[in-house]
């Protein structure tokens, strides 16, 4: 039994040594080395591995540097001026600002300054000086004067008589449509 | 017995170094040396994995040209052979993979199932002695073992390689190494006792 055995792993492993039997190939060398690629230097290697990673990882970078520090859009640009207003005197307003400290100053949501804490406001120190001028007071309604019985009697109201004519019925009436 | 190569570890070859640091600086004919003597390995590693000798030399070739461009890589040049055979192996794996996906999308048998280029007989008077029919029935056998039974079979079956190489190879311990080849074994006794071979004369 056990000599049965044993030859029966004997020819296992003989057979699995005949399948990875390979035939002399002494040309097979020389094939390689005819099909090697030309050698890229261990720079030139590592420059053609990394370079396009770097250049995406720094693509990455710059726009979420960009959108970090993205600011508020600004205002359209104005419409074409006219020739003729171009032509014209233009007299500025207000004092010219730099447009940026324009936008900063539209955008800026905390003071530039810290604030001073407001005084309390006391009634007693009320400037009344410099507030709005006193209400004169109202004069008396003249009543009588509204009373019927001295109310002028020429001045009677008369009223025309009214004409009334017979009306036509309303189904005679043309029916307008739109 | 399998002719697995004993475990004692690799001593530094001064014309493997030599030639190493000569391909490095370009030399063509270095790195063909390097190869050729290594070849024969190496068609039989990428064989264990393919089971056809074209695929296994497409796969050397490629390994042979990626081992070109990445020499500079190396950092032990007395360790050519082992990192050598790792990408023949690496690019016998993907071989294997696209061939089966490809097999898969288009339904055609995959390439474990097709059949096995037996070698003619060996003239050995061991050979000799067992059938041809007996050898068909093995190698079919063999085929069909879990891959994960299989490779390690294989490649441990020329001699070619320590159980420690084969461990590296496979990335996984030496006693698993081990066990599955007698496990392979045991399972091909197995079945061949039951198609009635229990005697190999």
């Amino acid at each position: 039994m056990n000599t049965n055995r044993d030859l029966l792993d004997d020819a296992i492993d003989q057979v699995a040594s005949r399948m990875t039997r390979v035939d002399d190939d002494a040309a097979m060398a020389a094939r390689i080395v005819a099909a090697l690629p030309e050698r890229v230097s261990w720079f030139g290697w590592m420059v053609h591995a990394w370079v396009p990673r770097l250049a995406m990882i720094a693509m990455v970078a710059t726009a979420s540097l960009l959108w970090a520090r993205r600011e508020a859009p600004i205002d359209p640009a104005p419409a074409p001026v006219p020739p003729i207003a171009a032509a014209a005197p233009v007299t500025p307003v207000t004092a010219p600002m730099p447009l940026a400290a324009e936008n900063a100053a539209l955008n800026r949501t905390t003071p530039l300054e810290p604030l001073e804490p407001l005084e309390p406001m006391e009634p007693a120190r009320a400037d009344f000086e410099r507030s709005l001028v006193a209400v004169a007071a109202l004069g008396p309604l003249d009543v009588e004067s509204l009373i019927p019985d001295v109310l002028p009697a020429e001045a009677s109201i008369a009223i025309a008589p009214l004409a009334l004519t017979d009306l036509p019925l309303s189904a005679e009436f043309p029916v307008e449509r739109d | 017995m399998l002719m697995a190569a004993a475990s004692e570890p690799e001593a530094a070859n001064p014309e493997v170094v030599r030639l190493v640091a000569l391909a490095r600086t370009g030399d063509r004919s270095a790195f063909g040396r390097l190869i050729e003597d290594h070849l024969g390995a190496a068609r039989r590693v990428a064989l264990a994995a393919l089971g056809q000798p074209m695929d296994a030399d497409e796969a050397v070739q490629d390994a042979s040209i990626a081992a070109w461009t990445r020499l500079g890589t190396l950092q032990d040049p007395a360790a050519f052979r082992g990192w050598y055979m790792r990408i023949v192996w690496r690019k016998a794996i993907d071989r294997r993979r696209s061939m089966r996906s490809w097999f898969d999308r288009f339904g055609a048998s995959s390439a474990d199932d097709r059949p096995m280029e037996l070698p003619a007989a060996d003239p050995a008077p061991d050979t000799q002695l067992m059938s041809r029919e007996l050898a068909l029935a093995i190698a079919q056998l063999v085929r069909a073992l879990p891959r994960k039974l299989r490779d390690p079979f294989l490649l441990a079956a020329y001699g070619d390689h320590r159980y420690e190489e084969i461990a590296l190879l496979l990335d996984i311990p030496v006693g698993t190494v081990k066990w599955r080849i007698s496990e392979a074994r045991k399972m091909s006794r197995a079945k061949l006792d039951r198609l009635g071979h229990g005697d190999p004369r």
